[in-house]
């Protein structure tokens, strides 16, 4: 039997291509592809003579391009895309399995049960954030440099956001993986969890927002959120007695969430008994 | 793992690490303190490192734009041609930039240093300055004409064929002396600092460290930021259309940032009760985002004055320097020159000489 590790990486081999070219990396392709082309058309408006402000008496620019940047980071992918894609991919990771009734190969080989869902979680990461993280970098370059913004003073958020994508990629890759090991119709629970539930508790005061990955993505990007937006305002109001959490309370939440979901999911995957339906 | 995927990996991945080396190197070309001392206006090798406030004003790119072409469409017509005729300086076109610093002074004044770039008629400027009693004399082998204007000494000199300094003789002298090297402004670190805070694209800006004596000694009266504990401030601002200022304001401690902010949230409401009237000012108010950095101890205040607004302060502006410069009715009439007698009303000569004397 080979060792966990090695098995794994094999998995993560196997899983890929698959992953890559599947249908789902359309739809994947579709919401990593959105921001892209909005932030495009925002640069060529912006650069137009149309848009220019030669002659528009309203207020021109009340954002600045940093700002844009954070309020797409914020909006398009730590609200949607990265929770989207953690719910698609990381319920998959098993319940595909499960409905094509492939498992029962995965598990006939002489490797650990565990290490197929390691490997496919590996794969889910590779391959959602060769699709995202480029994405982002488009979205910044065609952005920040709008109206009066600098590139290279946005250059440490841009790596904070990467690195904030890439970590809520994970966890809620392994949220969702235990998820989909775990229940009979993960993707329903799943929309339901980060559609439902994230967006009502972290407005909710109270304890309840602690039991969200929102909360603690929402505590890391003080830079992304917006300042006037009606929501905001209205968080600012019922939260009135409570802080945000500081930055290492959220970064060691999202270690803990991603270590004890990814370990439940693997433990999950080793000892339950998968009945395939005919 | 397929060719195929193999190559979708190291695209993303190049386009990845494409863009983070790129923004990595606009960051330490423009983040770092000295680097923004190198790509910062080249005459900070004729200021004194000993400033404690600097301004800079990209004039070719203001007088350029459409808003300055819409300002001036809105100046009287003869305002602009007796300046050009007098000195041979077209401001829209024959100034490319300008900074102004200020060196504390002995006597707690504050010391003013101009330098203009552009294409200037030296011969004309030279003449005009001796015939208001100027004196030539030869400084480090440039030509320094210096006069007295009221109690202080000015002077001005071309330290390069295109560069004019003008402003106290003693900061002209420093200048010259500055063009064979020496510690000049980007050895200040604590403007540069300031400095690399700036949004590299302003088209004007201001910064000052107030946190020494005789720092404000330039500010009118009345008008003391240490009251409010602002230790140091930033402005600047960006033409494109409108104007979108920012402005940083920085304490000695958290809590005087806190004052600080909480002071113009304060101002802000007020204004906004009374404004409701004004819906120009009002979109200021609308448009004023007030921050503060906890860690940094920094006050943000940005805001966007759209041409709208302008156009109506400027309108504003222009009304209040008309009303300053009308004849007081209590006073005697001025004495009869070639157009008091002007039937149609014509007075722009004597309104020109009115204000070349004041």
């Amino acid at each position: 039997m080979l060792s966990f590790g090695r098995a794994a990486v094999r998995v993560f081999d196997l899983s890929l291509g698959e992953m890559l070219w599947s249908r789902r990396t359309v739809f994947m392709a579709v919401v990593a592809g959105g921001p892209m082309v909005i932030a495009v058309a925002l640069r060529i408006a912006a650069t137009s003579a149309a848009v220019r402000l030669t002659g528009s008496p309203g207020p021109s620019f009340a954002l600045g391009g940093p700002d844009i940047f954070g309020l797409m980071i914020w909006a398009f992918y730590l609200r949607f895309t990265v929770p989207v894609l953690g719910v698609f991919y990381g319920t998959s990771l098993i319940a595909d399995e499960v409905e094509d009734g492939t498992l029962t190969y995965l598990f006939s080989r002489p490797i650990p049960r565990g290490a197929i869902l390691v490997g496919k979680y590996l794969a889910y990461l590779v391959c959602t954030s060769v699709v995202v993280l480029p994405s982002v970098v488009v979205v910044y370059f065609s952005v920040v440099p709008l109206f009066g913004g600098s590139v290279g003073a946005g250059f440490p958020s841009l790596v904070v956001d990467l690195g904030l994508i890439g970590v809520g990629l994970a966890v809620y890759g392994a949220a969702f993986a235990f998820v989909g090991a775990r229940l009979r119709r993960p993707l329903l629970s799943g929309l339901l969890f980060i559609f439902g539930w994230e967006p009502v508790v972290v407005l909710v005061p109270g304890y309840m927002k602690n039991l969200s990955v929102a909360y603690y993505l929402q505590g890391l990007v003080p830079h992304a959120a917006p300042q006037d937006e009606p929501m905001t305002l209205l968080r600012s109001a019922l939260q009135t007695f409570d802080a945000a959490p500081a930055a290492w309370v959220c970064l060691l939440a999202l270690a803990v969430i991603w270590a004890v979901t990814l370990g439940a999911a693997v433990l999950t995957v080793e000892r339950r008994e998968y009945v395939l339906e005919r | 793992m397929t060719t195929r995927t193999c190559c979708v990996c190291l695209g993303a991945g190049g386009i990845l690490a494409a863009g983070l080396a790129g923004g990595l190197a606009a960051y330490l070309q423009g983040g770092l303190p000295a680097a923004a001392a190198e790509r910062r206006p080249d005459h900070f090798r004729y200021i004194p490192a000993d400033a404690h406030f600097v301004a800079f004003a990209d004039v070719r790119a203001v007088m350029t734009s459409d808003l300055s072409s819409r300002m001036r469409d809105r100046l009287p017509v003869d305002d602009e041609p007796d300046f050009e005729s007098r000195t041979g300086i077209r401001v829209a076109s024959d100034i490319d930039e300008v900074v102004v610093s200020l060196v504390p002074a002995p006597s707690d004044a504050a010391n003013l240093l101009l330098m203009l770039s552009g294409r200037f008629d030296r011969e004309r400027l030279e003449s005009l300055a001796i015939e208001h009693g100027g004196a030539v004399s030869e400084y480090r082998d440039h030509a320094l004409i210096a006069t007295n204007v009221g109690d202080s000494r000015l002077a001005l000199a071309f330290v390069e064929p295109e560069v004019l300094a003008v402003g106290s003789e003693a900061l002209v002298h420093d200048a010259l002396d500055l063009v064979d090297g020496g510690d000049n402004l980007t050895a200040n670190t604590r403007l540069m600092t300031l400095l690399a805070r700036v949004d590299p694209g302003s088209d004007a800006w201001a910064i000052g460290a107030l946190d020494h004596p005789g720092a404000t000694a330039w500010m009118p009266q009345g008008l003391d930021p240490r009251a409010l504990r602002v230790s140091a401030f930033t402005v600047a601002g960006r033409v494109n259309g409108g104007i979108r200022l920012a402005l940083e304001a920085e304490t000695p401690d958290e809590a005087a940032s806190q004052n600080l902010r909480d002071i113009l949230q304060g101002f802000i409401a007020l204004a906004r009760m009374q404004a409701g009237a004004q819906p120009e000012v009002a979109g200021i108010l609308d448009s004023m985002q007030l921050r503060a950095t906890p860690g940094e101890q920094v006050v943000h205040l940005s805001m966007t004055l759209p041409p709208a607004t302008l156009e109506w302060l400027w309108d504003r502006a222009l009304e209040g320097a008309g009303a300053a410069g009308s004849v007081d009715p209590e006073l005697p009439p001025p004495p009869a020159g070639p157009a008091a007698g002007d039937p149609g009303g014509n007075d722009a000569p004597a309104r020109r000489q009115d204000r070349q004397d004041r």
